[in-house]
C-alpha cells in the first residue's frame, strides 16, 4: 500500500478533526476565563468608636503618628460624657508624619492632629487660619544604648561598632538626630557600619538579637515598648519634642478642657513621663 | 453521513471519545480559569493590598508599631473572593498572606496556587507569598465542559471518515465502472464489510462482466451461503446467456452430472449442456454402467477383429428406446460394437466437454483410462463417481433393468 497516498486521505480528516478539537478548546478557553472583581480591603490604619458616623460635623477625626495607645485615646473620648453629647463619634488614624497634607489642613479633614512644628509650617505657614496649637508633648531625652560598653562620641569607638538607624530619614529620633550629632562630632562612618531598619520593632529585635551593637533610644523609666534594660548610655538630647497636637479653629470650646484631660494622660503613658500639667477642671 | 441506527461498537466508540474529551475540557477549562483568577488577583494585590502595606517610597506604612493583628486583618479581607467570566465555573476563591514583617500564619484551607510579589523595600527586597485556592462550581463546570464534550463527539461524529485502503481500492473501482461518487461511497463500505471470500467472488464477477450492475453483484455476493468453485464461476459467466444469478448458482452447485429426459441434455455442475444425438446416448450408458457399478463402471475396448454383439445389442435398444439415429442401431445391429465406435464417441464428448467447460472442469466429466492386465486392451470408464451421477428413471425409457437406486 503506497504510504503516501494513504497520509493523503488521512491528511483532510486529521484536519477537520483538529479543526473541531481547536474550536472546542477555543470555545471552551473563551468561557471559562475569569476576572477578579477589585478587593474589599478596610482601612488598616484607623479606628473608629461611638455612634455611627451621621452628620459629618458629628465626627471628632484624629490624626497622629502611631499606633501606640490611639484606640486608647479614642476610646476614652468616646466614653467621655460631654465630649460625645458634642461628637458622638471618634475616629483616629495613624499614618507616617508625611500624610500630613497643605490639602488636610485648608480643607480642614482633621479635628485634631499630630505633628512636628515644623512640619507643620513648612507645609502651610498659614496653619493659624486653621489650626491653633493645643497641645504640646512632653520633651524627651534620647540617648545612645549598648549592652557592650560604654558608647564614646568618637570616630574610634564608633569606627568598630554596628549601629542601628530607622531608615525613614524624616525620623528625628532614630535617623536625624543620630546622625547629625555624629556628623557635627567630625565622625564620619562607612554605609557599611550602618544597618537600616523599617520599623522601631525590628530595631529593637536586632538590638536584642546583637546584630547591631548601639542603637538611639528614648529614655525611658520603663515601658512596654523598649522591652530591655541597656547596660550603657550615651546622650544625645535631653530636648527632644515628639511634636505638638494641633486643634481645628471650628472645635467648640466646650470640649477644650476634657480633651487636655484626655491628651495628659495619653502623653503619660506613650512619652512615660509624668506630666506636670494639671487638669483643668 | 451515518444516519442509521448506530451498533453497539460505534455507540461505545462514541462513550469512549465523549468521555476522552471530557477529561480533557474539564482539565482544560479548570487550568484556564484558575490561571487567570490568579493572574488577576496578582494585579489586584499589586495595585490594591500591597500599596497599603508598603508605602510608594519602601516604607512600612506603620513603621513606629509592631501591628500582630494587621496580617490577620488582612487575611480576614482575602477570605472570601469573587470572580466572573461567561461561564462562572469557580464559585468562589481565597487568598491567605503566609508571612508579614516576620510574623508567619498558616492558611486555614489547602492551597491550590501561590502568588509571589516583591516590592523594594528600605531593607531590602521583601517577597510577599500568597496562597490562593479556588473552589468549582461543580454543576456548572461539570456540566457545561460534559456538554461542550457531547457536541464535539457529535461534531466529530459528522465528519465524513477516511476510507480505509480496502474501501478506497473499492471505492475506485466502482467509480471505474461508472458509478457516483455519492452511490460508491456506502457501497465501498459495504464491500469491505463483507467476508474475503464474497469479496473475491465479487471481484471475479466484476472483473468477468463488466456491463453488470455493481450494486445487483454486490447483493448477489453478499447473500452467498457457500463459497462459489472460482473455476466454474469463471466459466460459467463466460457464457453470455448465462444470467449473474445463475452463474452463481452454478459455481455453488455441487459436482453432478444429471441426465435430462427427452432433451440430449446434460447438466454438469448445474450447467446444462446440450450434446448431439450419438454421443449422448453412448455417454449415457457409460453413465448408467458407472452408476451401477458394473465391474466399477470399467469397459474393456472390444478386440479390433472381434466387435462386441452383446453390448451392441444392449446399447441398441437403449437408443431404439430413447430415439437414436438409425444408422448407428443399425451399425450395432449388424456389426456389433467396435472399439472405433466407442472411442469415436468418446472422442466427440470430450471435444464437446472442453469447448464448453475447458479442459480442467471437463476432465472430472470425462473418461479415464486403464490397461487390462488380462486381455491387454484398454479399457475406459467415466471418471464421475457413481454418487455424483443422476439418472432418473424417465430418462431411461423401455430399458428393462433390475430396479436400481438411481442418485
Amino acid at each position: 500500500m503506497n504510504l503516501t497516498s494513504e497520509l493523503r486521505s488521512l491528511l483532510p480528516y486529521s484536519l477537520m478533526v483538529a479543526a473541531v478539537l481547536a474550536a472546542v478548546l477555543t470555545v471552551s478557553y473563551l468561557s471559562t476565563r475569569q476576572s477578579s472583581r477589585p478587593l474589599q480591603l478596610s482601612d488598616y490604619y484607623s479606628y473608629r468608636c461611638g455612634a455611627e458616623p451621621s452628620l459629618p460635623d458629628r465626627e471628632f477625626r484624629i490624626l497622629t503618628v502611631a499606633r501606640t495607645e490611639a484606640r486608647a485615646l479614642a476610646d476614652s473620648l468616646c466614653s467621655n460624657p460631654a465630649f460625645s453629647a458634642v461628637y458622638p463619634t471618634v475616629s483616629i488614624r495613624w499614618q507616617r508624619r508625611d500624610y500630613l497634607t497643605l490639602d488636610h489642613i485648608q480643607e480642614q479633614s482633621f479635628e485634631l492632629f499630630f505633628n512636628r512644628q515644623h512640619v507643620v509650617s513648612g507645609i502651610a505657614p498659614n496653619y493659624t487660619l486653621f489650626y491653633s496649637l493645643f497641645h504640646d508633648s512632653p520633651h524627651y531625652t534620647l540617648e545612645w544604648i549598648s549592652d557592650d560598653d560604654q558608647p564614646q562620641l568618637s570616630d574610634d569607638y564608633f569606627r568598630h561598632r554596628t549601629l542601628g538607624l530607622l531608615s525613614d530619614p524624616k525620623s528625628q529620633s532614630y535617623h536625624i538626630m543620630p546622625l547629625d550629632t555624629l556628623n557635627a562630632a567630625g565622625i564620619q562612618l562607612p554605609e557599611s557600619r550602618i544597618i537600616y531598619f523599617s520599623d522601631t520593632y525590628s530595631l529593637y529585635q536586632a538590638f536584642s538579637s546583637g546584630r547591631v551593637d548601639v542603637i538611639p533610644v528614648p529614655r525611658v523609666s520603663s515601658s512596654a515598648q523598649i522591652p530591655f534594660r541597656a547596660a550603657y548610655r550615651l546622650l544625645i538630647s535631653d530636648d527632644m519634642s515628639p511634636g505638638s497636637w494641633y486643634l481645628s479653629q471650628r472645635v467648640s470650646a466646650a470640649v477644650h478642657c476634657d480633651l487636655q484631660n484626655v491628651l495628659n494622660r495619653y502623653g503619660e503613658k506613650v512619652f512615660d513621663h509624668e506630666t506636670d500639667q494639671t487638669d483643668c477642671r | 453521513m451515518k444516519l442509521t441506527r448506530p451498533t453497539a461498537a460505534e455507540a461505545f466508540r462514541a462513550a469512549a471519545i465523549w468521555a476522552l474529551l471530557s477529561g480533557l475540557l474539564l482539565w482544560f477549562s479548570w487550568h484556564t480559569a484558575t490561571t487567570s483568577a490568579r493572574s488577576g488577583f496578582s494585579s489586584l494585590l499589586d495595585q490594591q493590598l500591597l500599596p497599603a502595606i508598603i508605602a510608594d517610597g519602601g516604607y512600612r506604612i506603620a513603621q513606629y508599631d509592631q501591628d500582630e493583628s494587621l496580617l490577620t486583618r488582612i487575611n480576614h479581607d482575602l477570605q472570601h473572593l469573587s470572580v466572573s467570566g461567561v461561564l462562572p465555573v469557580i464559585s468562589s476563591c481565597s487568598l491567605h498572606l503566609s508571612n508579614l514583617h516576620g510574623q508567619e500564619q498558616q492558611p486555614a484551607f489547602t492551597p491550590d496556587q501561590r502568588i509571589s510579589l516583591t516590592r523594594n523595600t528600605s531593607e531590602g527586597a521583601q517577597d510577599f507569598l500568597f496562597y490562593l485556592r479556588c473552589d468549582p462550581d461543580y454543576p456548572l463546570w461539570i456540566g457545561s465542559q460534559l456538554t461542550l464534550a457531547a457536541l464535539a463527539t457529535l461534531l466529530l461524529s459528522l465528519l465524513p471518515a477516511p476510507l480505509s485502503s480496502l474501501q478506497r481500492h473499492w471505492y475506485r473501482l466502482l467509480q471505474s465502472r461508472g458509478m457516483t461518487a455519492a452511490q460508491a461511497r456506502p457501497l465501498a463500505g459495504r464491500i469491505a464489510a463483507l467476508p474475503a471470500p464474497a469479496r473475491h467472488t465479487l471481484a471475479l464477477i466484476l472483473q468477468q462482466r463488466p456491463q453488470a450492475d455493481s450494486a445487483e453483484a454486490v447483493r448477489l455476493s453478499a447473500a452467498l451461503s457457500r463459497q462459489p468453485d472460482p473455476a466454474w464461476l469463471q466459466q460459467a459467466l463466460a457464457r453470455n446467456d448465462c444470467s449473474l444469478a445463475t452463474a452463481l448458482d452454478i459455481a455453488c452447485a455441487a459436482d453432478s452430472l444429471s441426465f435430462i429426459p427427452g432433451q440430449q441434455t446434460v447438466v454438469i455442475h448445474g450447467l446444462p449442456l446440450q450434446l448431439p444425438q450419438t454421443p449422448y446416448l453412448y455417454y449415457l450408458w457409460y453413465a448408467l454402467r458407472r452408476s451401477r457399478g458394473e465391474n466399477d463402471g470399467w469397459f474393456i475396448n472390444p478386440p479390433t477383429n472381434r466387435p462386441d454383439r452383446d453390448t451392441g445389442a444392449e446399447i441398441s435398444q437403449l437408443m431404439a428406446a430413447l430415439g437414436g439415429h438409425g444408422k448407428a442401431i443399425n451399425d450395432l445391429n449388424s456389426a456389433g460394437l467396435k472399439a472405433k465406435t466407442l472411442d469415436q464417441n468418446r472422442s466427440k464428448l470430450k471435444d464437446e466437454l472442453t469447448s464448453a467447460l475447458g479442459d480442467e472442469l471437463a476432465r472430472h466429466y470425462l473418461f479415464e483410462t486403464e490397461r487390462d492386465m488380462t486381455s491387454g486392451r484398454t479399457r475406459y470408464r467415466l471418471a464421475t463417481p457413481a454418487a455424483q451421477i443422476n439418472i432418473p428413471a424417465e430418462s431411461l425409457g423401455a430399458i428393462p433393468n433390475e430396479s436400481e437406486k438411481h442418485h
